[in-house]
């Protein structure tokens, strides 16, 4: 028999079967409507629950955490020790280490405690909301016991966002070891003589010549269009008609004056169709000829090119400045939009829409969702406010500071994300830390603004440059920096201004004139300036670089190497012009025949039109006058009285 | 799976049994409750505990609540007209603004026109499916088991061994 047979009460059997079976009811016995033997079962599921929550919860949360953790990071991210308190709804994170994925040996930051407690009103509405959280002991950089796993980062992709191969390229090579190798040269012997080279310029004046046959073919036409000579020469017969003409009587008078007012107009046309042929061809020809000049251009940039192709180096500051420091600016972007990106990620922008967060999942069907009143929504996860603290970490770091809203949802929140952190780090002798981050997601327009300084830290054995010419090494130097970023929407503004003071360098040139260069130019630096800055979008930025230092190594290069520097530069330019010089020469003469011939023609025909306008003039004057005149008695008979009558 | 096909066949037996009747029917009319609301409801886990916490018919339950969802799709317009119609009851609306900002409350989707209205016919459905269940049960036993048993095969059937192994079987192995 099964259970649910075995269960059934007596009374439910009289009332099922109408009859008492006093067999059945002295064997089974009469259960109540809870099942009772179901206690144990259900009992034996909760402890495994609260067993599974006591031995292995705190595991399981620290693995996802740490999984979590690493995929937004980019690196492996561990955590040492994870405590939750289900009666305190509370938890505790301990020694987190953040594998700085540049350098997977070093963690990026090391926090030594993480403890907060959760909101239980929160919690029931299936959000995570913390209202006071401590971060204790923060290191940075420190070093790991084994190097972290670096992950491909998913705001790292490479989905063209950010011109990361236009930076590295423009901030690649080396300047200096360029300059050394081409002081060390003897001559630069440049093979140019038979060599025909791919020029900008050549391309450019093939589609000028290209150009120029349609522009001929399309001023053609439009001289085509104009009134034909056969036309003009007809109004010419009949004007020269009128003006050998006669005049008897004041009839004719009045009927050659009106013929030479039907000549005006209808010449009148034809001269404003030659002066509008005229305007858009002169217009077009300087348009053409503008072109023409700015072959200049091609011819510098094909100059540059060929400069770079040869080696000959550039003696300006800015590319000497990229070449020293643009690595480290090249650095500061890549992260600053590393973190944007990611921030963009996980912390959204709102979307436009006005729809509040959903509380529920949606049903089965839409139907209509009715709201009374503004439900308190907390966002799916809110950090209110943590403080941040590192003074317990044994005179390693002394930074306090505090983290504010954080959260997934800004735009429910409509509070920024804030971040402020003072203080300095003693073991690794930075002074005077001062950062402030706002993130700003709160409406559909997302801002970002970071402000960094550091008063004071210290450079050892930065290298400048190093190549197999020559090595330049910031020996050691106190270093000052001032970084901002603003980020509103698409447009990026970052600055970033280093000073690095007592500054020693060491130095080493194959060259000997590279070796005077330095020895000439390092000792008097005593303080480095750097100032960078990059505006525009990612996908367009205008990235600047100067210093002092790269001033200063301009200006005794040009000293040095000016000669040298300038023949090389005068041979690749005469070689460019050489090749194209033909062809230049050609088109500037097909040019010239086609715009004189053009302006010839206009000129013809316009010249024709107002000489014929001109007589006209004058024919008309004699008529107007003969008809205002008085009107001889010969010519007053009455037959031409009559006859006028009649015309008019 | 096991428990849900062992709660079906349990079902079936019931059904032909002469016991069970109030088991069986109070399952339907849970079944009718769950196949009325949203899939993982608070609403459809009270009545999950009603049915393992009392003695219900599961194996009901769950083919019931099976067989009402399909009906409740159907009624879908009609239970957004009688959801909304509730939903804009002015009197109510201090109560539903209140159970609006409470914490858990909001999750059973109550301001939803769809599953108020289905919950609301769901409730008001449920003693008639009940009553109604009890009394086709009656009906079922009376026409159709009694008619199947005084039937020759399967009294040929019941005097087989195989049936009578079976018979034993159950008797030991509950």
């Amino acid at each position: 028999m099964t259970e649910n047979a075995k269960i059934n009460s007596a009374e439910n059997e009289k009332t099922a079967d109408g009859k008492n079976n006093k067999s059945k009811t002295k064997k089974i016995k009469n259960k109540g409507p809870v099942r009772i033997e179901a206690i144990l079962p259900v009992s034996t599921i909760f402890a495994l629950i609260a067993v599974y929550f006591i031995l292995f919860f705190d595991s399981h949360l620290r693995w996802g955490l740490e999984y979590g953790a690493s995929m937004a990071n980019g690196a492996e991210v561990n955590i040492g020790h994870l405590r939750s308190s289900f009666l305190n709804v509370s938890l505790n994170i301990e020694n987190i280490e953040v594998t700085d994925a540049s350098n997977p040996g070093k963690n990026m930051i090391q926090i030594g405690e993480i403890k907060f407690g959760m909101v239980v009103d929160a919690l029931l509405r299936g959000k995570v909301v913390i209202e006071d959280a401590s971060i204790l002991d923060i290191q940075l950089q420190t070093d790991r016991k084994s190097p972290g796993r670096v992950y491909e980062s998913a705001a790292s992709s490479d989905d063209g966002y950010f011109m990361k191969e236009e930076l590295e390229t423009m901030f690649s090579g080396s300047a200096i070891g360029e300059i050394a190798s081409f002081a060390q040269s003897e001559n630069p012997e440049l093979d140019l003589t038979d060599k025909v080279l791919d020029l900008k310029t050549s391309k450019r004046l093939k589609e000028l010549n290209e150009t120029l046959d349609t522009k001929k073919t399309q001023w053609q036409k439009r001289l085509d269009e104009m009134p034909e000579e056969a036309k003009i020469k007809a109004l010419e017969e009949r004007a020269d008609v009128i003006g050998k003409k006669k005049h008897t009587t004041p009839v004719e008078v009045l009927a050659s004056l009106k013929e030479v007012h039907s000549i005006q107009k209808e010449l009148r046309g034809y001269s404003d169709a030659v002066k509008e042929a005229k305007t858009a061809i002169e217009g077009d020809s300087k348009l053409y000829h503008s072109s023409i000049t700015d072959l200049e251009k091609f011819i510098q940039e094909d100059v540059k090119n060929l400069q770079a192709d040869f080696k000959i180096p550039r003696l300006d500051a800015r590319s000497l400045a990229g070449s020293l420091f643009g690595t480290d600016f090249f650095g500061y972007i890549y992260q600053v939009e590393n973190y944007v990106s990611m921030a963009r990620s996980y912390l959204p922008p709102d979307d436009g829409t006005d729809e509040p967060e959903k509380i529920t999942p949606p049903g089965r069907s839409a139907g209509v969702n009715y709201v009374f009143g503004k439900p308190n929504s907390y966002p799916s996860f809110w950090l209110m406010k943590a403080k941040i603290s590192s003074s317990g970490a044994a005179g390693l770091s002394d930074l306090s500071g505090e983290i504010r809203n954080v959260t997934t949802s800004p735009a429910t929140l409509g509070k920024p994300m804030t971040l402020e952190l003072r203080g300095s780090m003693p073991e690794k002798e930075i002074k005077d830390i001062r950062a402030e981050i706002v993130i700003d997601h709160t409406t559909s327009t997302p801002m970002e603004k970071l402000t960094l300084e550091a008063g004071k830290y210290p450079i050892k054995n930065r290298i400048l440059t190093k190549s197999s010419d020559a090595e330049l090494i910031l020996e050691s130097a106190t270093g000052s920096l001032k970084l901002s970023a603003e980020i509103r929407g698409d447009q990026v503004n970052i600055q970033a201004n280093n000073k690095f003071s007592e500054a020693r360098f060491k130095s080493s040139a194959k060259s000997k004139i590279l070796q005077d260069i330095f020895a000439s130019a390092l000792p008097n630096m005593e303080a480095v300036t750097l100032n960078a800055g990059a505006k525009g979008t990612w996908k367009d930025l205008d990235v600047g670089i100067s210093s002092n230092l790269a001033s200063v190594l301009e200006s005794e290069f040009k000293n040095y190497l000016k000669g040298k520097f300038s023949d090389a530069q005068k041979l690749i330019e005469e070689k460019v012009k050489k090749q194209i010089e033909e062809d230049q020469k050609k088109l500037l003469s097909n040019f010239k025949d086609t715009d004189t011939y053009f302006k010839k023609q206009l000129s013809e025909r316009q010249n024709r039109i107002l000489n014929l306008e001109k007589e006209l003039g004058k024919s008309a004057a004699g008529l107007e006058s003969q008809s205002s005149s008085p009107i001889p008695g010969n010519l007053m008979n009455k037959d031409s009285m009559d006859s006028l009558l009649k015309k008019f | 799976m096991s428990l849900i096909l062992n709660q079906i066949f349990n079902l079936f037996r019931l059904l032909n049994s002469e016991t069970g009747t109030n088991q069986i029917a109070s399952g339907i009319a849970c079944g009718l409750v769950l196949g009325f609301a949203p899939t993982l409801s608070i609403q459809s886990i009270l009545v999950f505990i009603c049915i393992f916490l009392f003695r219900i018919q599961i194996g009901a339950a769950f083919v019931s609540a099976f067989f009402f969802s399909f009906i409740a799709w159907i009624l879908d317009p009609l239970s957004s007209l009688t959801g909304s119609f509730i939903l804009e009851i002015e009197s109510l609306r201090p109560i539903y603004t209140a159970m609006y900002n409470m914490p858990v409350v909001p999750f059973t989707q109550f301001y939803n026109s769809i599953t108020m209205g289905a919950g609301f016919i769901s409730i008001l459905l449920s003693p008639g499916v009940f009553f109604g269940s009890r009394i086709l049960i009656r009906k079922y036993r009376e026409k159709i088991v009694e008619k199947y048993k005084n039937n020759k095969y399967w009294k040929i059937w019941t005097s087989t061994t195989i049936y009578k192994w079976y018979t034993k079987y159950q008797s030991i192995m509950g």
